[in-house]
C-alpha cells in the first residue's frame, strides 16, 4: 500500500510555509500562486486547512481529460499529468473536487501534487507536523486512536460524574 | 458610473473548490450544497423573467450600456445590419477574430466572410495536436451530479481595456450574458482565447443576442456558471484538433503605443423578438450551454470544421432559412432530458418542419416518401422484382439519386402475397 498526505487541521499554524517550499522545489521561485498545496485560511476563526490532491483512485481529473494525459501511479500511489500530451483545456480544474488541479497560466500548463516523487517537501519543512507522509492504514489507525481516546475520556467522565452522584 | 464598461470572465478555476471541500473537512456541522435540482430551478427563474420582459429589458440594457462614454452602442435588427455595421467599424482593417460563440459563428459569420473579412475562430489555434480520445457521451463520467457549482469563477475582471500590446485585428465576440440594470458583460472561457482577444485587439465589438440580457449582475453571473456547468461535457466532445484555417494572431505586430482602442456593444435581435408571439417562444429560454448537443445522435454528423453545432443552432437556423430542413433530427428526446430548463426541442422541431410544409408546400419526393403504405403497396405489386432490385447496387444508387434513400439503408423484402390474401386462402 503506499504512503499518503495525512493533514491534521488542528495542527496547522496557518504559516504558509509548505506553499513556499513547493513552489521553490517545482519551479524555482517563491511564488504561492504555482504552489500544488494551499493553505484555506479563516483567519477571524483561526482555522486552516492545508488542501492539496488528493490523489482519488477513481479520479475525475483521469475521467474527463480528453487527451488521457492524466494517469495514475500506482507505485507512489498518485495522480500524475503528463504535461506533453495536456493540452491546458482545464477540464481537469473544473471537474475536480478539491481544487487539487491547477492552471499555470504563465506556461499554459495543468500543476498538480506530484508527491515530491515520494519526498514531499512540505512534510520535510512543516514545523508544527500538520503535514505528515504516512502509510494509508495508518492514517485509520492514527483517527481510530484519537475517537477512541474521546470516547474513553467520556466514559470516565461518565463514570466519575457516577461515583460521584452515588 | 465612471465610463469603464465592465467586462468579467469567468474561467475554471480551483479557488472556490477548495475552500468549499475545506470547510467540509474542517467544520463538524456540514452545510448542504446547492444540488443540482436547486440550481436548475434558480436557472429556470432567471430565464423566464428574461423572456417575459423582452423588450424592456433590451430598453433598459441598451439605457444602462449608453450611460457608459468610451462605449458606442448599436442596434442590428438582422444579420447583414450588424455585419453593415462590423464594415462600418472596421476601416480598413479585414482580420476578425471571433470566439465559439453560435450567435457568431452561425448567424454572422457567413455574412462577415461575404463582406471580405479574413475571419478566424482563435480558440482552435489554442490546442496543440492531439488524438481526440472521447468519442461520445458514454465514455463520459457522470458530472452533472457533482458539485460543479463552485467551478466556473470569475477570474478576469477587465475595467479597462489595456492598451499595452494592441494589434491590428477585430475581435468579434458573442456575450454569455448581460446585465440589463447596469451593463455588465460576461463571458466563460476555458481557455485564454476570449481574454487575449478582449485585451489585444485594436477593437472589440461585444455582440450581445438579445436574449443574453437577463435582470441585474449577478443572475448573469449565474446564468454564465450554469453555461459551464451544464455545458462542460459538450465542451469535452467539442474538443476536437481540427483541420480549419489557422491563423496565429501573436505573429501579428503590435502597433506602437498610444493607440485609442474602441470598444462597441451590438444588439442583435435577428428575429427573436419576432419569436415572442409565435410557437418557438420556448427557444428564448434557451441560454447557450449546448448541453442538447451532448446526447444528440445526429451530432456527430454535423460538427467538424469550424462550425459550432447544437440541436438548438439547427433549429435556430432553420427558423432563419439559412439551414434547408430539421428532417435530420429522429425527434429521440435526448436533447429534452438534458436541457437545464427544459425545452422541449423534439416537438419544436416537428413543428417548425410542420409549420414550414404548411407555408411552403412539399416537394414531390417529399410527398412520395411521406407515404409509406403507398410505397409498400407498389413493392408488393412488383414482389420479388422489387426485392431484386433492391439488392442490385445500381438500382440502390439510382434511388438515392432519385428519392434520396441512401444505398447502405436496409430495405424491406416485399412480398407478392399480402397477409390478408394468405389468410383468408388458409383452411379453418
Amino acid at each position: 500500500m503506499a504512503k499518503v498526505l495525512m493533514i491534521d487541521y488542528e495542527k496547522c499554524t496557518g504559516c504558509r510555509l509548505c506553499e513556499m517550499v513547493c513552489s521553490v522545489y517545482h519551479e524555482g521561485v517563491v511564488n504561492p500562486e504555482l504552489s500544488r498545496i494551499k493553505v484555506v485560511k479563516w483567519e477571524w476563526e483561526g482555522r486552516y486547512v492545508p488542501m492539496t490532491c488528493q490523489q482519488c483512485t477513481s479520479a475525475p481529473c483521469m475521467a474527463i481529460c480528453p487527451v488521457k494525459a492524466i494517469s495514475r501511479d500506482e507505485n507512489l500511489g498518485r495522480v500524475v499529468v503528463d504535461s506533453d500530451l495536456c493540452i491546458g483545456c482545464r477540464m481537469c480544474v473544473a471537474v475536480c473536487p478539491f481544487g487539487g488541479a491547477k492552471f499555470d497560466s504563465a506556461n499554459k500548463q495543468i500543476i498538480k501534487c506530484d508527491l515530491c516523487d515520494g519526498d514531499p517537501q512540505c512534510v520535510r519543512f512543516c514545523e508544527v507536523g500538520a503535514i505528515q507522509y504516512v502509510e494509508a492504514e495508518e492514517v485509520t489507525t492514527v483517527k481510530q486512536r484519537a475517537a477512541a481516546e474521546k470516547f474513553s475520556g467520556i466514559l470516565q467522565k461518565v463514570a466519575s460524574a457516577i461515583a460521584e452522584v452515588s | 458610473m465612471n465610463g469603464i464598461l465592465p467586462v468579467s470572465v469567468l474561467e475554471p478555476a480551483a479557488e472556490q473548490t477548495q475552500r468549499q471541500a475545506a470547510e467540509i473537512f474542517s467544520r463538524k456541522e456540514k452545510e448542504a450544497q446547492p444540488d443540482v435540482e436547486t440550481i436548475k430551478a434558480q436557472l429556470k427563474e432567471i430565464r423566464e423573467y428574461s423572456s417575459a420582459n423582452l423588450p424592456s429589458l433590451v430598453n433598459l440594457f441598451q439605457e444602462s450600456v449608453s450611460k457608459y462614454p468610451e462605449v458606442k452602442v448599436a442596434v442590428a435588427e438582422n444579420a447583414s445590419q450588424a455585419v453593415s455595421y462590423i464594415n462600418e467599424v472596421a476601416g480598413d482593417t479585414r482580420l476578425i477574430s471571433i470566439n465559439k460563440s453560435t450567435v457568431i459563428t452561425n448567424e454572422l459569420r457567413p455574412g462577415l466572410e461575404s463582406a471580405g473579412f479574413k475571419v478566424y475562430i482563435r480558440y482552435f489555434k489554442e490546442f496543440k495536436d492531439f488524438d481526440k480520445v472521447i468519442q461520445d457521451y458514454w465514455q463520459l463520467p457522470g458530472l452533472s451530479s457533482q458539485s460543479l457549482g463552485q467551478s466556473f469563477e470569475i477570474t478576469t475582471k477587465i475595467a479597462q481595456l489595456k492598451a499595452i500590446e494592441v494589434r491590428d485585428y477585430i475581435a468579434v465576440v458573442g456575450v454569455n450574458a448581460v446585465s440589463a440594470e447596469d451593463g455588465q458583460v460576461f463571458f466563460l472561457q476555458h481557455f485564454s482565447n476570449i481574454s487575449e482577444d478582449l485585451n489585444e485587439a485594436k477593437k472589440v465589438i461585444l455582440v450581445v443576442a438579445i436574449d443574453k440580457i437577463v435582470k441585474n449582475w449577478q443572475d448573469a453571473a449565474f446564468q454564465t456558471k450554469c453555461n459551464g456547468i451544464f455545458g462542460l461535457e459538450s465542451m469535452t466532445l467539442d474538443l476536437e484538433s481540427r483541420v480549419v484555417e489557422q491563423y496565429d494572431f501573436e505573429k501579428l505586430p503590435p502597433l506602437p503605443p498610444g493607440q485609442k482602442r474602441e470598444v462597441h456593444v451590438l444588439i442583435l435581435d435577428n428575429g427573436r423578438s419576432a419569436l415572442l408571439s409565435g410557437a418557438q417562444k420556448d427557444l428564448l429560454l434557451c441560454l447557450g450551454c449546448r448541453a442538447c448537443a451532448r446526447q444528440c445522435p445526429i451530432g456527430h454528423y454535423f460538427v467538424g470544421g469550424g462550425e459550432v453545432w447544437s440541436p438548438k443552432s439547427y433549429l435556430w437556423s432553420f427558423l432563419l432559412g439559412t439551414n434547408p430542413s430539421t428532417e435530420t433530427c429522429i425527434h429521440c428526446g435526448r436533447c429534452y432530458v438534458e436541457c437545464p430548463v427544459d425545452i422541449d426541442l423534439p416537438t419544436l422541431m416537428w413543428r417548425a418542419q410542420f409549420e414550414h410544409y404548411a407555408r411552403h408546400g412539399r416537394t414531390p419526393k417529399k410527398r412520395l416518401l411521406d407515404y409509406p403504405e403507398l410505397l409498400a403497396k407498389l413493392g408488393c405489386l412488383a414482389g420479388p422484382i422489387a426485392n431484386w432490385a433492391i439488392a442490385k447496387p445500381v438500382f440502390r444508387r439510382l434511388i438515392e439519386t432519385m428519392a434520396g434513400i441512401h444505398r447502405e439503408a436496409h430495405m424491406p423484402t416485399f412480398h407478392h402475397e399480402s397477409l390478408r390474401k394468405w389468410a383468408s386462402k388458409r383452411k379453418r
